[in-house]
């Protein structure tokens, strides 16, 4: 008998039990069936083991259907191409939704769009950076830890407010003031990137700093945009962390609320009322220092708005346009 | 009806007396009782009915009984996907996880049983306690721990490699 690795206690009543079966005895079946607990990792290191379990850990029945649908439930958006694959061959649309959501950084436009006949589509989620200013903030919901306010972008590229007080009926209004959007891949501050990259919003008639797409940095494959005052994802954004100002040590320094409640539950073992917000992960959203686009980024565009531009420029010659007209700024 | 008897058989022809409930666990044995009542125009209640189980060693059926038996006074939690714990003394009673601590052969085997006796909780059970053996190892030590020969070709190998990254 070759040597192998046992794992498990031997019963006391086991004598040099001799086995009928081994695994690869086993029926298919009762393989599949064995396989359908594992996680990921282990599916595939089984599949490494030899051709025959290679062969049968490809295979749908070894549970890759579920492995799909758990994985996606978690995530906001998966590839339309993954989704139709998963029946024929789940193995290869796990891997296709996997490699998607890694390697497209861009939004396509059912993504981006809502349908407000189907009420289907995304609901984006907006806030104001603090770089906009106290003018901006001042009114934004999320500053006074409200919920934040939601968005849609139709097909035909208008904007409209969501609201959603009544879950059974939501209602598209108008924005107090017109909102239009569209794509486009070659802002003046930006790098060229393909089309869903970059969007372009109309306020009032006035273009805003492009809003630079991304996928959401906490890993639930949503996306978010942003520019250097405001940032949208296209799932809810939690509400504003409080802060308060830690006094202990020489320099005050502001702290999140639920971190400082965290501190003083580990320092004197008291839990607090509020102990379990402690436990909520640090979301990269709720901090405008760990986001990418800054005044500094994009200050042409921000310049321009600021002295009153209708239009931003875009494209390859804008900056040379840019700066012909305003070199020395 | 309920203290009848049960003549359970095993490969080597060691019979066991189990309590007609218990061994009613076993579809396999109650679908035997099923086409016997379809053939009797009497059920002679005294009769002890004998299931021959050529597919399952003595040992195995021991266990199987044991584990049929403990089930009329403790039910299984039932196994559900996804698995919200990878140890097994999370997922069902300290019973039951302790049922399956046994050597690798024997797990085999009571895999083997409870499909042949079509019995689905100590299936699911057994099963599950099998994946938990193959749970974060590698490949390599899969092999060690199954003898699994016949290594995969540098082809399958790199594809198998990129699958795995994707799914990291």
């Amino acid at each position: 008998m070759a040597a192998s690795v046992t794992l498990s206690n031997l019963s006391c009543d086991d004598n040099e039990y001799s086995s009928t079966f081994t695994l690869s005895q086993l029926p298919e079946e009762l393989l599949f069936r064995t396989f359908s607990f594992l996680d990921v990792i282990s599916l595939i290191d089984m599949g490494m083991t030899n051709h025959y379990y290679h062969a049968l850990c490809q295979r749908n029945q070894a549970g890759w259907t579920n492995l799909c649908l758990q994985l996606w439930k978690t995530k906001i958006h998966v590839a339309p191409a993954a989704r139709s694959l998963v029946q024929e061959h789940a193995l290869a649309a796990y891997r296709l939704a996997c490699a998607d959501a890694t390697q497209r950084s861009y939004v396509t436009k059912p993504e981006f769009c809502y349908n407000p006949d189907t009420h289907q589509g995304t609901v984006w989620s907006f806030r104001f950076k603090e770089s906009a200013g106290t003018d901006w903030t001042s009114v934004d919901p999320w500053y006074r830890g409200l919920p934040c306010r939601q968005m849609v972008f139709l097909e035909s590229g208008k904007g409209m407010q969501y609201v959603n007080d009544d879950e059974d009926s939501p209602r598209l209004l108008d924005p107090p003031v017109p909102i239009a959007w569209r794509f486009l891949t070659r802002p003046m501050d930006l790098p060229e990137r393909p089309l869903g990259s970059y969007v372009r919003f109309t306020v009032a008639g006035r273009d805003v700093p492009t809003y630079s797409v991304r996928r959401s940095p906490n890993g639930n494959w949503g996306f978010v945009m942003e520019s250097c005052w405001g940032l949208y994802a296209s799932y809810p954004l939690p509400p504003r962390r409080k802060k308060i100002l830690r006094r202990a040590g020489e320099e005050p320094t502001w702290v999140h609320a639920d971190e400082e409640d965290w501190t003083c539950w580990r320092n004197k073992r008291i839990r607090t009322r509020r102990h379990l917000h402690a436990t909520l992960p640090h979301d990269p959203l709720q901090d405008d220092s760990q986001l990418l686009i800054t005044n500094e980024i994009q200050w042409r565009e921000a310049f321009l708005y600021n002295v009153g531009a209708r239009v931003l420029p875009e494209g390859d010659q804008a900056i040379d346009e840019f700066d012909r007209a305003w070199g020395g700024v | 009806m309920e203290d009848a008897i049960v003549k359970l058989t095993s490969k080597e022809g060691e019979t066991f007396d189990v309590p007609r409930k218990v061994a009613m666990m076993s579809k396999l044995v109650k679908d035997t009782f099923s086409d016997d009542d379809d053939e009797d125009d009497e059920e002679d209640e005294t009769e002890v009915k004998e299931v021959p189980l050529p597919n399952v060693t003595a040992p195995v059926l021991k266990k199987v009984i044991e584990y049929c038996t403990h089930y009329q006074d403790e039910e299984m939690t039932p196994i559900q996907t996804p698995l919200k714990s990878g140890t097994l003394d999370e997922l069902v009673q300290a019973w039951y996880a302790n049922f399956v601590k046994v050597d690798r052969n024997m797990l085999f085997d009571l895999v083997a049983a409870a499909n042949f006796m079509d019995i689905k909780p100590l299936l699911d059970l057994t099963c599950l306690a099998v994946s938990i053996l193959i749970k974060g190892k590698s490949a390599q030590e899969l092999r060690q721990m199954f003898n699994i020969s016949a290594e995969l070709s540098p082809e399958e190998q790199a594809e198998a490699q990129r699958e795995n990254a994707v799914a990291e």
